[in-house]
């Protein structure tokens, strides 16, 4: 507390003795400019005060007064009361009267909310986390659920959306994400270019950097570096969007007219993601195995047509297949996670942001577990 | 200018700077407000004298948000001036403007707090950010500006945890932090139940009744209008400028224009 405040309530508070109890003479200027003078601290200080059954404030030697002076007289009447106190401030200027009025007038709410409780300890915490975690998957069920059913609509064309909405998020997530596509991908080949040669130059075997390259980045890489972009780029647009639709009542709107909002809101995004994704994948491939290129030509003997010749027999249709196949997934799984933290936001600008931030957590998780899936289910098939 | 015989029952605008005593808090000279090209009002001329709760009313549309947007300086006026204690206030630069507008607070229509912050911390971050006050001391004064608009105990709730109705009072709250001369409210009873809007009005006259403060309230809600405001702007969509100023009441019971009687009668012809 700074010292101004503590210092200087004696040069603005004065007891003196009356007939029927104290008289309390408020003196100077009460500002909060001034700092604010603490009620408990003059009652307790002043040997006249602490007495006295009856006070009587007195305003009339006050220069100018603001909230301050307002502040100081709410606390006062409130310790007075407690403490069995008559307080008397008919002698106040009239408005700090009105004010102490209006501040009294309403009574504390009860069992109000008070700040720096108790932090929740660990077992409570990890037993909240639980349940918020089983209720999350029961809601992520029942979204996927109502997804499928709206997906099994469109197969047998009675979803109701606009077939409009697919183009326009297309070219949002599709064409508009080609620059970044473009340097993460070109970047990944690069890299994996480098740490191939690294290693195959020990055995003379640099010739095979484009086979890893080009088997990792349409088997694996392409597919997920572009899942993982889009998350970021694209999932959390989605969420963002939903949200603000969340808190503008536009999704509630959708329900009083019984349109299932998942179909008119997710069904666009979702077709448009599984289409853009493997399209986009493809690109990075292609892209990356030019990052490649680019490495492998600058440190090592590959020509680039032994290169481009060495790629072209390494990554077959299969491969190619099964990568893009990956990609759809991983659209499904960025449009359904942006979607759901959306449509599930809270109201407010923050539970917005949260939602953004947990659309993407979960789609790049999701991708992962599902990249290792996939991959272990290949094994399993041969493929 | 407006035509003369377009503006019943009012008094010529006065001069924004008189030579004797404080100049009024507010005087709008020949403004017109526009987007671009279109015009939303134009040719307005009132003055707002202290102590006023000065209304501005007038159909949907007509641009009421847009004009009281040009007073608390969050859009400039596409011509005419301004005037806040004698200042112009779209002459000035930014910080100027910061400096004319420093006694007075804005409650916008949806109360706009902040929603990531309790109501202690919305009008503890005002208070300490143009005071000394230390955290413990803004919440303390937090609190008594919540008492003031009945919300004594909501110190620790977020924006989305009260009603549309308390929201609108926190925001009154929040306006009151620095103890401004000026209150600008954008619509404060929209969306509020009578007993809500009845409350806010009561709190509004009682400020202005104990601080002494002038209010510049957008409304078209009668009642409210009828209630609090002692001075008013009427706006009209159709002609797009004011079509009368005066004492509400007075208006409705002997305009001379028969769309301000018939606002002020809820359509019913006056």
């Amino acid at each position: 507390m700074p010292a101004h405040v503590t210092t200087s309530w004696r040069d603005r508070v004065e007891a003196q003795p009356s007939d029927d109890g104290c008289l309390l003479k408020l003196k100077g200027v009460w500002k909060l400019s001034d700092g604010l003078i603490s009620p408990s601290e003059v009652l307790s200080g002043d040997p006249v005060l602490k007495g006295a059954g009856h006070v009587t404030v007195d305003g009339t030697e006050i220069e100018s007064w603001d909230s301050a002076l307002v502040c100081f007289l709410v606390d006062f009447k409130k310790a007075g009361d407690a403490a069995g106190r008559r307080i008397d401030f008919s002698a106040l200027p009239d408005g700090a009267q009105r004010l102490v009025k209006l501040a009294l007038a309403v009574p504390e709410r009860e069992g109000a909310k008070q700040s720096g409780g108790t932090s929740a300890g660990f077992v409570e915490t990890l037993g909240k986390q639980t349940l918020e975690a089983w209720k999350g998957a029961g809601e992520m069920m029942g979204f996927l659920g109502e997804t499928v059913i709206a997906l099994g609509q469109v197969l047998r064309g009675k979803a109701r959306f606009r077939k409009s909405d697919i183009l326009l998020v297309f070219d949002e997530c599709g064409p508009k994400a080609l620059p970044i596509v473009t340097l993460i991908s070109f970047l990944v080949g690069m890299i994996l270019a480098f740490v191939g040669l690294v290693q195959l130059e020990q055995f003379g075997a640099d010739i095979y950097v484009a086979n890893l390259v080009a088997i990792a980045m349409v088997r694996e890489m392409g597919g997920m570096m572009t899942g993982i972009i889009m998350a970021g780029r694209t999932g959390a647009a989605f969420a963002a969007q939903l949200g603000t639709m969340q808190v503008n009542d536009e999704i509630a709107a959708f329900r009083t007219f019984s349109i299932p909002p998942i179909g008119f809101l997710v069904l666009p995004r979702m077709l448009a993601l599984i289409i853009a994704v493997p399209l986009l994948t493809c690109y990075a491939n292609v892209v990356g195995m030019l990052g490649g290129s680019a490495v492998t030509g600058a440190m090592s003997d590959v020509s680039l047509l032994q290169y481009y010749v060495q790629t072209v027999g390494s990554a077959d249709l299969v491969d190619w297949a099964s990568g893009l196949f990956k990609a759809s997934v991983y659209g499904v799984i960025i449009a359904v996670a942006g979607c759901m933290r959306g449509i599930q936001s809270g109201k407010n600008a923050a539970a917005v942001g949260q939602a953004a931030t947990s659309a993407v957590v979960l789609a790049i998780v999701m991708i992962i577990l599902a990249e290792a899936v996939l991959t272990i289910l290949y094994q399993i098939m041969g493929i | 200018m407006a035509e003369a015989g377009m503006v019943q029952g009012t008094q010529t605008p006065p001069s924004p700077a008189p030579t004797t005593g404080a100049p009024p808090p507010i005087v709008v000279q020949d403004v017109t407000m526009a987007y671009g090209s279109f015009v939303v009002q134009r040719d307005l001329n009132f003055t707002v004298e202290k102590g006023d709760i000065f209304i501005i009313m007038g159909g949907s549309g007509c641009g009421k948000s847009t004009v009281i947007r040009a007073l608390f300086g969050m859009q400039p006026p596409a011509k005419g001036r301004v005037f806040v204690n004698g200042e112009s206030l779209w002459e000035e630069d930014e910080d100027g403007r910061q400096r004319v507008l420093r006694n007075s607070g804005v409650v916008f229509q949806s109360g706009g707090m902040w929603s990531t912050m309790t109501l202690a911390e919305n009008i503890g971050l005002v208070l300490e950010a143009y005071t000394d006050l230390t955290p413990a001391e803004a919440r303390d004064v937090a609190r008594l500006k919540l008492a003031l608009v009945g919300l004594s105990g909501f110190e620790d709730y977020y924006p989305s945890e009260i009603s549309g109705g308390m929201q609108r009072r926190a925001g009154v709250a929040r306006a009151l932090s620095l103890d401004p001369e000026i209150l600008f409210l954008d619509e404060p009873s929209a969306g509020l139940d009578p007993i809500s809007s009845r409350l806010l009005d009561d709190l509004i006259i009682e400020l202005r009744d104990s601080l002494g403060a002038t209010f510049v309230v957008v409304t078209h809600e009668l009642p409210s209008i009828f209630t609090i405001g002692n001075n008013s702007v009427v706006l009209d969509p159709a002609t797009k400028t004011q079509i009368a100023t005066g004492d509400p009441k007075w208006l409705r019971d002997h305009s001379e224009n028969p769309s301000v009687r018939e606002f002020l009668n809820r359509g019913e012809k006056g």
